[in-house]
Formats: structure tokens, sequence, C-alpha cells
């Protein structure tokens, strides 16, 4: 069979087994691995495709490689099933399906790994020995215990996951055991467990990845997951979560710096370091799929350095990048032109933003500030840094790159800005700095691809001569038109609603405590969960030819049904092994984002 | 009743026992014994389906067996040219059990008369030609395509004697407190020694899939594998 390129450029971590983990690591960042294994709490801070999976998981291989000498577990624990338990109303507050949920994967994954990594041929050696010296053989009796835990909890969290459940006030009935119900009640009694855990076995500690810990859960779920996060610090517990930035709900319990130290996966076009690092990535990737593909992006030296540039340090756009010339067939060609790649990235970013119009029905809750940031960024902030630079040429000055924004501005409206740092448009730089008259301001870059596409930088070159001052660089304010407007019209108001099914009273005003007209508690109006809102999307988002679209559509009407399916379920004529796993994964990602 | 220990006792528990509990726990802190372990475990299958095929010869290899756990505690402990002797031991002792195998007039003679133990592995190379090329290729005909050159395994058993030898006569260099007298944990010569350890180990284990061409086990096919003297 041919090798396809997609293979090696594949989008997402989760994709990748451990030794392609592995063989396509590249040393960047080793500082960042000693961290996430060390015995303090990080928060892993980047945007999408930056490459937070790739390092949590290499950090957790390479602790599984030293576990006979260090005795330090790490374990990998993705949320991306989380969107599930939404379907879950809590009524009982004393139990709360998204915190038993979140227990219990990461105790089955903790136990999972406890028993992987033990050798097989522990137990042969010991009763070997126990023969030579006399003694019992002993498995011990806590060993056993948590091989039992671990079968009862892999049926529990398959229960969570896809039973029958409407509401919390269900899940006493199905609890696995009286033991694991007193373990996953509270996140104290977790911890206590977690504890005992590592005494028995003598671990040095735990280290606990969590990955998607904030994109996947809902907006009162990160809250929740935060605050069990904080309760979970111990000297031998070290949590890590690999959060984007500013979209994040950290709830009101956890204090970022103070709770969670920040690891931030920074990146800068003008740092050959930073190049080099996005080059090597996509040296071993082109040249394991095809010598001469590597041949063609190097010959002439602006080609690759364009694409690394574009790439604004994420590995995800450059491989999008060289898919996209693959898709014009410009490898068929002897040469590739640095007109071509700029196309290219025309083309990869003109896709971004359609990618961007559907994160509203994913992050329902920034719908608005989705549809005010997409606007801001292509009527008002990409010409004008075009029209300054034009001036700037004039006269010879340096060039801008990206703008100054002030924090009043940023107060007022984050999350504009935090979702177009979400989808990688742009990157803020959170430390303040003086923007003069008194305010202060954070500088925020624009995507290189963006400053190609949209020539606000005509050539390569030019990139040297852009300058962060504050008098080369553009500033927005609150007394900017664009943005009063935008602050004026973008007032996010929570609304409120009376408790009682059988009154229909509502409104903003969120000192009201009790219902004005029938006296019952108000409570905050919960947006309509994700999982039923992607559950509901249909089959044609998973982007298949029209073909198996159709075919699908003969037997499943949206892409939750999908989700659920088993893989015997979806299999039907036409449609065997490769691309069952292919569709079911496809709706797995839909799901995850 | 509070036990009292006497005099005597307490300066050996204090002074010899402690100190020795101490290196344990440092040499068992700065080093990984996945490796050791799982091959010590495919050693002792070795000495096991020996002794299933021959009970007799399996009496040395519980001798084996012993000298193996008693140089790894040695070297746990800090004793690492008395735990590098013992490894000698097993070499020698190995070799003898594979040359017994196929010699059992010889090995009823050594029983039945006590004779003196003079088949060393340097002996056994060099008048007999055990497990030179000639020797394995009539138990192993294709032995020539397996082995990495010629005579590689006996070469591999004399090189690997000679080291040890050296340990056990005291060659200068192989001597280990001519810095001054002082018991500690010592990571260079802990992993010196481990090497050692792993070298015999492997070793006796191509013997063994050589000359019962079994390659069932993967641990045993693995150890036999570090050595890199045949193809498995």
């Amino acid at each position: 069979m041919n090798k396809s390129l997609g293979d090696y450029i594949v989008d997402r971590t989760e994709s990748l087994d451990d030794s392609f983990i592995t063989d396509y690591f590249i040393g960047h960042n080793k500082d960042l691995i000693i961290r996430l294994l060390d015995s303090e709490q990080y928060l892993l801070e980047g945007s999408r495709g930056i490459g937070k999976t790739m390092l949590m998981r290499i950090a957790e291989l390479q602790s599984d490689a030293n576990f006979g000498k260090s005795s330090i577990l790490s374990v990998w624990v993705s949320f991306e099933e989380s969107i599930r338990i939404e379907r879950i109303k809590v009524i009982d507050s004393t139990v709360d399906p998204f915190l038993q949920w979140t227990m219990g994967k990461i105790l089955i994954e903790v136990l999972s790994k406890i028993i992987d990594l033990k050798p097989t041929c522990v137990d042969e050696l010991s009763a070997r020995l126990a023969n030579i010296f006399g003694n019992a053989v002993d498995v011990s009796t806590s060993q056993k215990k948590y091989q039992h835990y671990t079968k009862i909890l892999s049926e529990y969290i398959q229960v969570l996951e896809k039973g029958d459940i409407g509401d919390s006030k269900i899940l006493s009935k199905i609890a696995p055991s009286p033991d694991l119900t007193k373990i996953l009640d509270n996140p104290t009694s977790f911890k206590k467990f977690l504890i005992e855990l590592i005494k028995d076995f003598e671990l040095e500690r735990v280290i606990l990845l969590f990955d998607e810990a904030a994109h996947v859960f809902s907006y009162t779920q990160q809250e929740k997951f935060f605050t069990f996060f904080k309760t979970l610090r111990h000297p031998r517990i070290a949590c890590k979560a690999a959060v984007y930035p500013g979209i994040t709900n950290y709830g009101k319990y956890f204090e970022k710096g103070q709770d969670a130290k920040e690891l931030r996966l920074t990146w800068d076009f003008n740092n050959t370091q930073d190049i080099k690092y996005i080059k090597d990535i996509l040296k071993k990737r082109i040249q394991s799929f095809d010598l001469e593909y590597w041949n063609k992006l190097t010959i002439n030296t602006a080609i690759i350095d364009a694409i690394c540039v574009c790439s604004n340090g994420n590995p995800r756009l450059a491989f999008h990048i060289v898919d996209n010339l693959e898709n014009e067939k410009v490898f068929k060609q002897k040469n590739i032109s640095l007109q071509q790649v700029i196309n290219s990235v025309r083309s990869v970013i003109e896709n971004k933003w359609r990618e961007f119009s559907t994160l509203k029905n994913r992050l329902a809750k920034y719908k608005t500030s989705i549809e005010v940031a997409e606007d801001l960024m292509k009527y008002t902030i990409i010409p004008k840094t075009r029209e300054w630079n034009n001036k700037q040429r004039t006269t010879a000055k340096s060039l801008s790159a990206g703008f100054y924004l002030s924090t009043n501005v940023y107060d007022n409206i984050s999350q504009v800005f935090d979702v177009l740092a979400y989808s990688s448009f742009v990157s803020i730089d959170y430390s303040k700095k003086s923007v003069g008259k008194g305010l202060y301001g954070y500088y925020v870059s624009i995507n290189p691809s963006i400053l190609f596409a949209d020539l606000i930088l005509r050539e390569l070159g030019e990139i040297k001569l852009v300058s962060k001052n504050i008098r080369a660089t553009q500033g927005y304010y609150t007394t900017t038109t664009e943005i009063k407007q935008l602050i004026d019209n973008l007032k996010i108001e929570n609304e409120y609603r009376c408790s009682n099914t059988n009154c229909n009273y509502t409104t903003n005003d969120e000192t009201f405590t009790y219902c004005p007209k029938c006296a019952n508690k108000m409570e905050l109006t919960e947006p309509e969960s994700l999982y039923k809102i992607l559950r509901s999307h249909d089959i044609e988002n998973l982007k298949f030819s029209n073909k198996l679209t159709n075919r699908l559509k003969d037997k499943f009407s949206n892409i939750g049904e999908i989700y659920d399916a088993d893989i015997d379920v979806i299999r039907m004529k036409y449609i065997q092994d490769v691309r069952v796993e292919k569709i079911k994964n496809a709706a797995i990602e839909y799901m995850a984002g | 009743m509070t036990r009292v220990l006497s005099y005597t006792k307490a300066t050996f528990n204090e002074q010899i026992l402690k100190p020795i509990n101490l290196i344990h726990k440092e040499t068992l802190d700065d080093n990984d014994f996945t490796e050791i372990l799982t091959y010590l475990n495919a050693f002792m299958l070795i000495g096991e389906n020996i002794t299933c095929k021959n009970a007799r010869i399996g009496e040395l290899w519980n001798e084996i067996i012993s000298d193996t756990l008693a140089s790894l505690c040695s070297a746990s402990s800090g004793f690492y040219r008395s735990a590098i002797i013992v490894l000698r031991s097993i070499l020698e002792l190995g070799c003898n059990s594979f040359f017994y195998y196929d010699h059992p007039i010889e090995y009823q003679m050594f029983k039945q008369e006590n004779l003196k133990a003079d088949k060393y592995v340097s002996t056994l190379v060099n008048d007999y030609s055990f497990f030179a090329t000639k020797y394995i290729k009539t138990f192993l005909p294709e032995i020539e395509d397996k082995q990495s050159s010629i005579n590689s395994v006996s070469d591999f058993l004399k090189k690997n004697y000679g080291e040890l030898s050296d340990s056990l006569h005291g060659r200068y260099n192989n001597l280990t407190k001519t810095d001054g007298l002082q018991l500690k944990y010592d990571k260079v010569w802990f992993k010196r020694y481990e090497k050692h350890f792993l070298s015999v180990l492997s070793i006796l284990a191509v013997l063994y899939v050589l000359r019962f061409k079994d390659t069932s086990d993967a641990n045993i096919k693995s150890l036999a594998k570090k050595s890199k003297v045949v193809s498995i």
C-alpha cells in the first residue's frame, strides 16, 4: 500500500502510539518536562496544537522508563469523555456525577498504570525466592484489593459514561461497592485513598498529568475541577493540568500562581531556536515519509523558513500548510515557489476562520464573543495594522506585527481576545507594560500566517524590521471608537430564573435571592449542555465524502448516535475495519473539539 | 519483656549490620533493579529446566542459584570485589554443568571419587574445545550461520573468565580499597558489578539456548542476546 503524508503529520498526539511519540519528539522544552515530573503543581498553558499533549505524553513515557529507579508513578489522564457526563442532571447535591466520574477516571488510570508497570516476572520470581528462603508466597492482600477495584471501577465508569442515567439520584443505586463509594464520596476521601496507595506501593510520589483539563469541561465543570485540583495538593501528589490561555474558568476557590504555578509554552518568530524547533519537527516527519518532499521544501531555505515562521510555533499549523501544498500538487513540480507557500498559508487561514465560526456551536457560552472577535480582527485590526505598516514603510521606520491593548479594554471584553488567543489568531503577553497617559496594556501579537496572508508584512525579510516598541505599534483603548462600541454592545449578563417550575419569573439582577412573585429560590440559568448541542449536530460536520455521509445517514441521525455506537454497530456494507475506526474517531474528536 | 542484646551482639548489630543496611538502602534508592531481577528470574528458570532434564546436574544448579543470590547480596552490601569473585564461581559451575551434562561418566566419577574440581573454564575451552564452533557443531550444525565470529562463544567465555579471575587473584586495578578502607555505597563499582553479573548470566543463557535449542521463554532469549555472540 502507498504511504500517505497524512499518517506522518497527524494533527493530534492522541492519535499517535507510544513508539511514534518517542520517535517524533524533538528535544525542545526539555526544561518543561523536568517541571512536569517534579513535586510542584503546574498549569501548562498554551494555545491549541502548540504541543501540550506531546509534552505530557513524553514526560509520562520518560517517567515510566525510569520507574524502576525513581518509584515515581506518572499518569496521563485525558478527560475527552467528560462531555458525556453533562447529560446527568444534578438534583442531589451530595452526589455529583462529574466529580464521581473525574475521581473514578483518575483512580482507574492510576491503578491500571500500577498494574501495567509491574514486570511480568515479579510474581514468578517472588514464588521462586519464597521457596528458597522458606517463606510463604506473598501476593499482598492490598494488591488483590487494588486489582478488584480496577475491575469494578471500570464497570462503573462505563455506566457513568454510557448508562441510561437521567439524574444524580440514580447514581447511589448503581454505586459499585461500599468501599469504593466511600473513596469517591468526596475529594478529601479520594486524596486519603491515594496517599494509602502511595504507601502500599512504596511510591516516591504520584504525578497526575491532566490533559484536556479545561477545554472539554463545561464552564461549571471547570470550576469544580480546579477546586478538586487544589484539594489534591500533597507532598506526595503532584498535579499538572494542560490549559488554554484565557478561557479557562478556575472558579473562586482556585488562585493561579498560588495553587498552581504557570508554565507557558511560548514561541517567538524572531528566535532562531524556536524556528529550528518547528523545522526539526517537520524534518523528522516529512523525511520519514519521503526524502524528496523534504528536499523540495529545503532547497530554497526561504520556503521552509516561511512555513516555520507562519506556524506561529504551532506544529499543527505547519502540518496544515504542508498538507495544503500536497493537496495543490505542489510536490509534483520541480520547485516550490514562495508565492505557492503564501497561497497555502492563506488557504489554511481561511479554513481556520471557518473553523472559528463553527466554534460558536462548541463554545456556546462564547457565541457572541466569537462573532464579535472575527469582525474585530477582519474589519478593524488587520486593515489598520496593514495601513499602519504602509505608512511606516514610507518613512523607513520599524514595522508592526501586533498591537497594544489597554488593560481596561481587556478587563471589559477579555472573552473577545481570549477566544482569538485560544484559536491562535493572536498571542497575548499578559505582562503589563506602560502605554503612556498613566495607562497599562498587554502586547498582542498577530499570528504570522495572518501577517503574510493579509499583507501586513509583504515579505519574509520584513520580520526583522518588526518592533514591539510602543511608538512603533498601534494601541487600542476604551476611547478607540471601535472598541468603545464593542464594550457598549457586548454586555454579557447572566439570567436568573425562579426555581419553581410553575413560575416563569426571570431577571438579570443577581441581587434577587428569592422570587418576588412566588418567593421560591432564584437560580442561575445554565446554558444548554454542550454535550446536547454537539450530539445533535448533523453527520455532515464530520466532513466525510458525500457517499460515506449518506451511508451513515441511513443508520444514524446525528453525531451523538455515532459517538455512542459500538464499533460493530457502525460496521456496514463498504464500511469495514479501517473506515469504522476512522468514523468512530472522527465522532470522538468532534465531541472533544 | 524488653529484649536486651549482649555487648557483642549489640556491637555486631550497630557497627556491622546497621551500616550495611544503610548501604542496601542507598543501593536500592539509586538503582533500577528491573533488569537484574528479570534476568535473575530467567536464570532461575534455566536452572529448573536443566534440573527437569537431568536431576543429577540439577545439584550443581542449586549451588549456582545460591551463589547468584549471595553475589547480589554482597554487591548490594558494598562488597563489590567479593560479589565479582562469586560471579567467577557461578561461571565455572555453570560451565561444569553443561560439560557434565554431556559427560555423565566423568560426572559420576567426579561425584563418586570426590575428584579435584579442576575443570576451570580455561581448561574446558583449551583442552576440550568447550563451546568452540566445532564443539557446538556436533549438536547444532547451523552454528556457523548464527555465531558472530568463529569461536565467538568460547572466546567470550575465556575473556569473561579471565576478567573475573583478575578480581579473584587481586590484580591491582581490580582491588577496591586502595584509596582507603571504607565501606560505603559506590555507584561506579555497583555499575561495574552489574555489567559483570549480566555478562555471566547472559553467556550461560547462550550455552543453554544453543545446547537445548530452547528459545521458548522470551526473557531467556533476551538474556542470551545481551552478549551478542550469536544471533538468536
